[in-house]
């Protein structure tokens, strides 16, 4: 399936490309993480279609075909 | 050990400058710099007194690891009670001018009282004159420099000066130092102004030694290599805290337009990126990053304008490089205010730095302005004839320099927002807490932001406390409470100890706690550090209370808590401090109305 994927600021050193994304069906989300190669700890934030999804619950949160999913960098300050 | 041992005390009335010796005791309770310049500011000054009145007493204060090896040890703090909204004031800078004090063997310095006459400090080790100001009153932060160090006939003076802003009360102006280091929120500046001192210049060299040098540098070791490897520092040094905007957008936490939305269509045309890009004729408005005292970040970019911009067109002393746009300054003056020409923000950015001002607040003030503007209440007969709409990039620099140069509506504008928006009628567009407007975050997609900024000391700040992580996990308001008490407390014991909050990414309690504890001579842990930053906290909030503020400042704008987030992740949220602030004052050990309990003040040793 095909998914759209935006990776902001640092991360988009992990795919820096707008086109959209092949991944294995009922791919989750830890699992959309691990496929980049962005260590866990980078993925600040994780929304699938502008729906944050939680650490908690990223392993149990399947992704679907036409999916948008935006990773955000953990940030501080500024 | 890493005290040089002394204070300096002048009193600006009689000319009196004395040297005293540190108060230990208050070192090992308030570790330094914040903590410590806010001990002495309790035990100097009644917390009702008028912030510009001489009985207010100014206060430079070093941490413990100020000048030594630890990175980013080049900080130090301003102290006072602040004149934009009558709270207690810590702003802290970088550059060199902070570590230049420790080395001419000064751990804090207070002044107390009022000049007759315009004057400046100089300080050389165990020289110390109060000298004429004349020549140089009513000239900018830069010209100040420049005139003290060719003066001196001293390149290596370090100076902290105010411009005119800060000379003629615009309630958020800054202490600058190195040209554009600023200690720069809650009016710190105008203190200065108001005692008649326009600049302290310091050069030191008498160095700092550490309780034990084997240890210590095994713990910058260690600590230096945490930072280096890791991705938070590379980003900022490589694009600065403006690469921050583009985050902020995506999640739908910038606020735009006096906080109207949450995300600005025009965010790419100044973002971190938009800095770094070569445009069609040439130009590319970064040209490097700079680096504090010790400092292993360099967050700091230095840029320039096009020559051809509006802004600088025949003005040739602005065809140079300076401070560039930080994430503060990019969010001020462009989301805050709808414009999206770069160069009109960078330029905005230097008139902050000459004359001596907060971007935030005078970014956040001009948004409000620039909304009573388009709701009709003001009109261009207030404004000088300027078109006052968001998005009018000449505005934005015209007022810049108005404010600056505390000419005509700079002169409204310089009261902060909370004033000029109940000037006219309309306190619920003033976008602060306690009086003090809010940096680049919206506490709708970022609850335990909003808070954080309901409870901070000072007013809105978003540099008190750091909950990004459960605020990216979680929209909910309930579990912010504790992460944002908790995180209140570490980072003042952080503030308090000569460094930089920008090693967090790298850096927890732990690492601040062994360098502290190798530099010192007793000992320093990461509980006990947190249990200084909690006590830290709470004196300043006794200090408020005694001020006159009570639980009903510790609140957000009405647009915050009844208007839905209109896009962005958290799309149709609101900030929900209700459901938060029951549960944080009890995890503070405050009663119901935000007291401190005499439970929690025995606990803490402020009886």
């Amino acid at each position: 399936m095909q998914i759209q994927i935006k990776l902001v600021g640092r991360l988009s050193e992990y795919r820096d490309s707008k086109e959209p994304l092949e991944v294995p069906e009922e791919t989750s989300v830890e699992e959309l993480v691990q496929l980049l190669g962005i260590p866990n700890e980078e993925a600040g934030m994780v929304a699938v279609n502008d729906d944050a999804i939680p650490r908690k619950d990223r392993a149990a949160t399947k992704i679907n075909d036409g999916d948008s999913v935006v990773m955000l960098a953990p940030v501080h300050g500024g | 050990m890493t005290w040089q041992g002394q204070i300096l005390r002048i009193n600006l009335t009689s000319k009196a400058v004395n040297i005293e010796p540190l108060n230990t005791d208050w070192a090992e309770d308030y570790i330094g710099e914040r903590g410590l310049g806010s001990k002495y500011l309790l035990e100097n000054c009644d917390p009702k007194v008028d912030p510009l009145s001489p009985g207010n007493p100014l206060i430079f204060a070093t941490g413990p690891l100020t000048g030594t090896m630890a990175s980013t040890s080049g900080r130090y703090a301003v102290i006072t009670k602040g004149p934009l909204n009558g709270a207690i004031s810590c702003s802290n800078s970088g550059g060199k001018f902070g570590a230049e004090l420790k080395f001419a063997g000064y751990d804090l310095m207070l002044i107390e009282g009022c000049s007759s006459e315009p004057v400046y400090l100089y300080i050389q080790d165990d020289q110390i004159e109060i000298l004429s100001a004349a020549e140089i009153w009513g000239t900018s932060v830069w010209e100040t420099e420049d005139w003290i160090r060719r003066n001196h006939q001293n390149p290596k003076l370090r100076v902290a000066s105010i411009g005119v802003a800060g000379e003629r009360g615009v309630r958020y102006a800054a202490v600058i130092n190195d040209l554009h280091r600023a200690a720069g929120r809650s009016g710190v500046g105008a203190v200065m102004g108001s005692k008649n001192l326009k600049a302290v210049a310091v050069r030191g060299t008498k160095g700092v030694t550490v309780d034990n040098p084997k240890k210590f540098m095994d713990a910058v070791q260690k600590t230096k290599t945490l930072l280096a490897n890791d991705n938070g520092r590379k980003d900022m040094t490589a694009h600065g805290t403006n690469s921050m905007l583009t985050t902020m957008q995506e999640y739908g936490s910038l606020p735009t337009r006096n906080f109207q939305e949450v995300q600005f269509e025009g965010y790419d045309k100044v973002d971190a990126t938009a800095m770094e890009t070569t445009d069609e004729a040439g130009h590319r408005n970064l040209i490097t990053n700079k680096a504090c005292f010790g400092c292993t970040i360099a967050c700091g970019r230095i840029a320039h304008i096009r020559q051809d911009h509006f802004t600088i067109v025949n003005r040739p002393e602005y065809w140079h490089a300076s401070g560039g746009l930080e994430y503060e300054t990019a969010f001020a003056f462009g989301p805050a205010v709808g414009v999206d020409d770069i160069d009109a923000l960078t330029f905005a950015g230097y008139m902050m730095n000459k004359h001596g001002m907060d971007p935030i607040s005078f970014g956040v003030t001009l948004a409000a302005a620039m909304e009573l503007f388009e709701l009709g209440i003001l009109t261009t007969d207030d404004t000088d004839g300027i078109e006052l709409n968001f998005g009018n990039a000449e505005a934005l620099t015209i007022m810049a320099e108005k404010t600056g140069k505390f000419e005509g509506f700079g002169q409204i504008l310089g009261l902060g927002s909370k004033l000029l928006c109940e000037r006219y009628g309309r306190p619920d567009l003033s976008m602060t807490v306690k009086g003090q407007e809010f940096a680049g975050y919206d506490s709708r997609s970022l609850k335990g932001m909003g808070l954080g900024y309901a409870t901070s000391n000072r007013g809105a700040c978003h540099m008190k406390h750091d909950v990004f992580a459960e605020d990216y996990d979680d929209s909910k308001p309930t579990g912010k409470a504790g992460p944002v008490k908790a995180s209140q407390d570490k980072i003042a014991a952080m503030d308090s100890s000569g460094l930089c909050i920008f090693v967090t990414s790298a850096w927890g309690l732990e690492e601040f706690a062994i360098q502290i504890d190798a530099a010192c001579s007793s000992d320093w842990t990461t509980e006990r550090m947190l249990e200084a930053g909690e006590r830290i906290w709470n004196l300043e909030r006794l200090f408020n209370m005694e001020a006159g503020f009570t639980a009903s400042d510790d609140t957000l704008p009405p647009r915050l808590l009844n208007e839905p987030a209109p896009s962005g992740i958290r799309k149709g949220q609101l900030a929900e401090l209700d459901k938060m602030l029951p549960e944080y004052y009890s995890l503070r050990g405050w009663s119901k109305n935000g007291v401190p309990t005499k439970e929690t003040l025995s606990r803490l040793g402020l009886n």
